[in-house]
């Protein structure tokens, strides 16, 4: 149901019941009743204490009073309350009809044959008011007809009965009927005692429609309802029994009617008592008021509401703001009643918005003013609630919104007082929150970021627009930067928001920090990379280094012997001394320190002993920090950057200087292996030539010699073949014998330039060869893969043949033992001998073995200490395909 | 024997006094007897420099067959001291080797000529000494 469909087809023919008397009438009406009702009691009061037939002249005064004026009283209040005011009528009718019993008692004949004519209609205008309560209209035609049966009864029938009634019988002292047609006492006993039993009958009738109503009523109509019934029916009985009595006699009738006049006065009282409910149920409004003003759970809300209308069923339905559609407090939709349902729906309005309704029993219409109380303070409660919603809903997102944004959030006063702080992270306040709140800037900042904060709130509240200031922190120990966005707010106090921006300031400078760092490394990896002399990049790296860090001095000192250092590379002071080529002895500093630990150093001149930390002090440098330079596994040099006083060292200058570093070890170890290279390749060439020498010399000295002299020798040997026969024979046994020679001496060069049977028979038969040959016993070990590459073997049969020549040549030596063996892709060499040692590693006949060793990427080893003979050992790699 | 020989040799030509300098003996051996057969008078030999010019003084030869390599200096160096003091002794410079490997050496060195080890007769020693 929505809400178009509540207002036109449930609501709106409902406003009826709320029409009543108007307004100028609803105002004049009640002063008018009671006067004329004060005016009546007068009169009646009069009339009875005049009259000299009345048994009880003050008793029924009081009575008339009280009858009459409970009735009005009632009736005026109940005017006030307009769905009750067409009741007020009529039970001011009833009031007012009460006094007209009093003419009974009148001495004079008109006002006393009034007053029989008229004595009972109180009793119809009792029964109309009963019918027709609460509403004032008798509605049904059952109503109605009992009703018109009870005014026929007591007004036609009584005064049919009067006509012929002398009247005799209740008093003799009482004027004569006026009306008496014919005095026929027995007919109008009989009308009478008609009359009577109409009145019993109507009564009960009238009893059991009233009952009928209670029984079928809600029970909210039933609590206005049960009470005035039951006072009315109370009265009626005492009536019915009333005029049961009066026609046997007068005083029973006067007193019947008596006692139904004073059980009548139940009817007024019991609503009284209704009305008084309805007072208290707007007590119980206030009440709710109060309840709402602390606003609860929906289910509180309702119970409120319950218990102010005393509605147990009543439901309160809610507008929902997105559709309009009705739900209860726990958001289930909800149908409104229609037009033939119990209950009715009240629709809540706020501000002339539907905000929800009020389903409730039909019967609370009868109490419009209870209703719309009560409406109000639930439009009022739901208004709030949807208020609550409303700000709990934008509350949420602001809290979300800044509960999303990491930065601080600030409210500030145009003085400078903290107003409300908001920190998600509070690694970014100078003090916890709680201790910020109502302090000032000026307490807080250091001076001179205060001051410029205060200048961005002075800003920020000037223009009337966002202003924003950057400063910087000292937080533990640490330097932060801050950005503060500051917006006017409300009353001279300004919103900021607190931005830490450090890690970004620190992001950017290590990223230009390293971008400058590797465009140096760069430009000194040029160098090495293009084979740059040593000396050109040990410059550019002191030079690099400097310009990078920030600082003033660099040094690069390459380690000589016994703690002493060459200066190789030089950038800035001091420009007399550490000149470049300079040699340094090193004392207690940066150097010495990298130099005996192999790692970087920082040392600090005012502390330190010796003649470099006074000088360095001297020069005005307070600080330095060394790396080393490694070639090859050992300390070669360090680079040393030294700072003045006041000065400091950037953040990761160890590591920087490290950088720079490795690049001068890479430029050393470059250099080396180029000039390693070099050397090499010298010996290798001097040691062909020298072997090619070598190879001439002794085919000259040898064989060649030989030759020319058996060459001459058999030419002379011919000429004397025939005249000197002796000298020839001997001539030619010479030739013979150099011929010999020079074979022996042709085969040992041949052997010596390359042994055949290294070429025929492999590495392993070839060493076989050289350990026979050798004049000292030789022991073999030999493990070898049966083919090796030619150049590996070759090698290993010249480390062989060279060590064991060497032995032969220096050891005196009394054994040898020649070990070869294929191990892990290596084929490993080994000539040791148990003689003198002390050998020098560096001799020329080892230097080229190693030279030639070094050629394949293997190594030779040579140990020889004095005493304990002599070791050399060469490890050869294999191709891969050749190891085992 | 040798007498015969020396005194046919004599009398055929004018004799020549020959001072054979070597280091290695069997072809000072054969080169004396090739030369003492073709009618030379080899009055010495020497087996190195130094020895070769104490010889020279001490015999007065007439001919130097000098070997160029010698193991204390060569055979360039002697010829030179030779010469320097009997500008008229002609020195025939051998070798095993080939006289390509000297070049230049030996047209400056003073000596009459160059004879290859091998190539030594008298032929040859007649060509280089006209």
């Amino acid at each position: 149901m929505n809400g178009d469909a509540f207002h036109s087809a449930s609501l709106r023919p409902e406003a009826e019941p709320r029409a009543g008397p108007s307004v100028a009438l609803r105002t004049a009406l009640p002063v008018l009743l009671l006067v004329a009702a004060l005016a009546a009691c007068g009169g009646a009061v009069y009339v009875i204490s005049v009259s000299r037939i009345a048994p009880s002249p003050l008793g029924q005064s009081l009575l008339s009073i009280l009858v009459c004026l409970s009735f009005v009283g009632t009736g005026v209040a109940a005017l006030r309350l307009p769905p009750y005011a067409r009741f007020g009528l009529l039970l001011s009718a009833v009031g007012f009809s009460s006094l007209v019993t009093v003419l009974h008692e009148s001495n004079d004949t008109v006002p006393y044959t009034v007053g029989v004519f008229a004595s009972n209609l109180v009793f119809a205008v009792l029964v109309h008011a009963l019918l027709a309560f609460p509403s004032g209209r008798l509605g049904a035609t059952s109503r109605r007809a009992l009703a018109a049966v009870a005014y026929v009864d007591v007004l036609v029938l009584q005064s049919v009965a009067v006509l012929f009634d002398p009247l005799t019988r209740y008093h003799s002292d009482h004027p004569p009927n006026a009306a008496l047609v014919l005095s026929r006492p027995s007919l109008a006993t009989v009308l009478l005692e008609l009359e009577a039993a109409v009145a019993i009958g109507l009564s009960i009738a009238v009893l059991f429609v009233l009952t009928r109503r209670a029984r079928a009523a809600t029970p909210a109509a039933r609590r206005q309802l049960v009470p005035v019934l039951v006072g009315g029916k109370l009265a009626l009985l005492a009536f019915a029994v009333g005029l049961a009595l009066a026609p046997l006699s007068s005083r029973a009738g006067f007193v019947g009617i008596g006692v139904g006049l004073l059980a009548a006065v139940a009817l007024p009282a019991s609503f009284l008592g209704v009305m008084l409910q309805g007072r208290l149920s707007r007590a119980a409004v206030g009440e709710l008021l109060v309840e709402l003003r602390e606003p609860g759970r929906p289910p509180l809300l309702r119970d409120g509401l319950r218990r102010a209308l005393g509605d147990p069923s009543l439901e309160l339905a809610r507008v929902r703001p997105e559709d309009g559609s009705y739900v209860d407090g726990h958001g289930a939709p909800l149908a409104l009643p229609g037009p033939g349902d119990v209950q009715v729906a009240s629709p809540i309005l706020h501000q002339g918005e539907p905000v929800g309704a009020l389903v409730h029993d039909r019967s609370l219409r009868l109490r419009p003013e209870l209703l719309d109380a009560v409406n109000a303070a639930a439009g009022f409660a739901l208004a709030n609630e949807r208020a609550l919603e409303t700000v709990r809903r934008v509350e949420a997102r602001d809290r979300a919104l800044l509960d999303a944004i990491p930065d601080l959030m600030f409210r500030v006063s145009r003085d400078g007082t903290y107003l409300d702080v908001h920190a998600d992270d509070t690694s970014g306040l100078l003090r916890p929150p709680e201790l910020l709140l109502g302090r000032n800037v000026r307490e807080v900042l250091p001076p001179d970021v205060a001051d410029e904060v205060l200048a961005c709130v002075e800003r920020a509240l000037e223009t009337g627009s966002m202003s924003s200031v950057e400063y910087r922190l000292q937080l533990d120990g640490q330097e932060r930067c801050f950005e503060s966005r500051m917006v006017p707010g409300a009353a001279g106090e300004v919103v900021t928001i607190v931005r830490d921006f450090t890690e970004q300031r620190r992001a950017e400078s290590a990223k230009r920090r390293l971008a400058e760092e590797q465009a140096a490394l760069r430009r000194v990896a040029t160098l090495v990379a293009g084979d740059a002399p040593p000396d050109e990049v040990f410059q550019a790296v002191t030079g690099e280094a400097c310009a990078l860090l920030g600082i003033e001095s660099a040094l690069l000192l390459r380690y000589e012997r016994d703690d002493t250092a060459t200066v190789v590379g030089k950038y800035g002071r001091p420009n007399e001394e550490f000149t470049l080529g300079s040699v340094l002895e090193l004392a207690e500093g940066a150097a010495l320190t990298v130099l005996r630990t192999g790692a970087p150093a920082r040392v600090e001149y005012e502390q330190l002993p010796g003649w470099l930390a006074t000088r360095m002090f001297e020069l005005g440098f307070r600080s330095s920090v060394g790396v080393p330079i490694s070639v090859a596994g050992s300390t070669w040099g360090a680079l040393i950057a030294a700072l003045p006083e006041g000065e400091s060292l950037p953040a990761e200058t160890d590591r920087r200087l490290q950088a720079f570093a490795e690049l001068v070890g890479l430029a050393v170890a470059s250099a080396h292996a180029r000039d390693e290279l070099s050397a090499s390749r010298l010996r290798i060439i001097e040691a062909s030539d020298a072997e090619r020498r070598r190879i001439e010399r002794n085919l000259h000295d040898g064989a060649q010699q030989r030759l020319v002299a058996l060459s001459v020798g058999l030419r002379v040997a011919r000429k004397r073949v025939l005249d000197a026969p002796e000298e020839a024979k001997e001539l030619l046994d010479g030739a013979s014998a150099e011929l010999a020679e020079a074979l022996t001496e042709l085969r040992e060069l041949a052997q010596g330039i390359h042994p055949a049977v290294l070429t025929e028979r492999g590495l392993g038969a070839a060493l076989d060869v050289l350990a026979a040959r050798a004049p000292l016993p030789v022991a073999l070990d030999v493990r070898l893969p049966a083919a090796l590459p030619d150049q590996v073997a070759a090698a290993g049969y010249y480390v062989a043949s060279e060590a064991l020549a060497n032995v032969v040549k220096h050891a005196r030596a009394g054994s040898a033992v020649i070990r070869a063996s294929g191990v892990d892709r290596c084929v490993v060499l080994e000539v040791q001998d148990d003689g003198a040692g002390g050998a020098d590693p560096e001799g020329s006949g080892l230097c080229g073995l190693r030279d030639r060793v070094e050629t394949l990427d293997g190594s030779l080893l040579v140990e020889s200490a004095p005493g304990v003979g002599t070791r050399v050992r060469a490890e050869l790699p294999l191709p891969a395909a050749e190891a085992r | 024997m040798k007498a015969e020989h020396r005194e046919l040799l004599e009398q055929l030509r004018p004799a020549r006094r020959v001072l054979v300098v070597d280091d290695h003996p069997s072809f000072r051996r054969c080169a004396a007897a090739l030369l003492e057969a073709e009618g030379f008078e080899v009055v010495g030999e020497a087996e190195d420099g130094a020895s070769a010019l104490a010889a020279a003084d001490r015999l007065d030869p007439e001919l130097v067959l000098l070997d160029i390599q010698l193991p204390d200096t060569d055979g360039f160096e002697v010829a030179r001291r030779l010469l320097a003091h009997r500008p008229a002794l002609r020195i025939v410079l051998v070798s095993s080797r080939d006289r390509s490997q000297y070049g230049p050496l030996i047209e400056t060195s003073g000596a009459r000529g160059f004879i290859a080890k091998g190539d030594l007769s008298r032929q040859t020693l007649e060509r280089v000494l006209e």
